[in-house]
């Protein structure tokens, strides 16, 4: 799952590219909205371009991105953010997910930067070992 | 007669001379051939002085990328125990998964 991290401070248009992939999301199409933008991040702007490109409704999306009403919601990942004191991106967290609300999800481990597969594993597998009855 | 005679005579030294100037033609190419040799051993040398250095610094530029506290395991925040809001972001993979693997990601 990914939470948005729009480094606002050196990516100018990030955080309406995070609210791009949200519009997207509206109709489906988030992960189609999400790599499109990886890439194209140097040519993020028109953003009805890249919904064109996905064959997604344009009016639609224009509307949704003319509203920002995903802004609190790219916000509030900005906030998990801020909690989990992720500073870059990417950064990881390996949590437990909560088997009632799969909104919520408890943290195991901190993953900085784009990691080796084997570095996910290793972490995964100790959750895994921890999480096991009978484990710690 | 006289012509073909001084013809044979002409043509050892003919040879001679094309011989001599052959000898130190091909003495020059096997010094040129040691140098070339020698020049490519150098060049080699100091790639491999250059390759050496090269490797170093992008250990040093990762390491430093990585922070400088990444001695051996990837150091990070603490985030143990840290409740998660995921709101109702996209995921992917199987519902009801023990695991989630949260991303923050950012575009540009």
């Amino acid at each position: 799952m990914t939470l948005d991290l729009p480094l606002e401070r050196i990516h100018p248009l990030a955080f309406r590219a995070a609210e791009a992939t949200h519009c997207a999301g509206d109709q489906g199409r988030y992960w189609e909205m999400h790599h499109r933008l990886f890439a194209h991040q140097r040519a993020l702007e028109p953003f009805d371009a890249h919904a064109e490109a996905i064959g997604i409704d344009a009016e639609a999306f224009r509307e949704c991105m003319e509203s920002s009403r995903h802004a609190d919601a790219v916000r509030r990942d900005m906030a998990e953010a801020r909690k989990v004191g992720a500073t870059g991106t990417p950064s990881f967290v390996l949590a437990e997910a909560d088997p009632d609300d799969p909104s919520k999800a408890t943290g195991l481990a901190f993953i900085r930067g784009a990691q080796p597969f084997a570095a996910f594993q290793a972490a995964i597998d100790r959750a895994l070992a921890e999480l096991a009855p009978g484990g710690e | 007669m006289t012509r073909t005679l001084a013809l044979a005579a002409a043509a050892p030294g003919l040879a001679l001379v094309l011989a001599l100037a052959i000898a130190p033609r091909a003495a020059a190419q096997d010094a040129t051939a040691d140098d070339v040799a020698r020049r490519l051993d150098e060049l080699e040398r100091g790639q491999q002085q250059i390759q050496r250095q090269l490797e170093e610094i992008k250990r040093l530029v990762q390491a430093q990328a990585q922070g400088p506290a990444r001695p051996a395991a990837p150091a990070g925040p603490d985030v143990a125990g840290v409740e998660l809001d995921l709101g109702d972001n996209p995921v992917k993979g199987q519902p009801g998964a023990g695991l989630v693997l949260v991303e923050f990601t950012d575009y540009q």
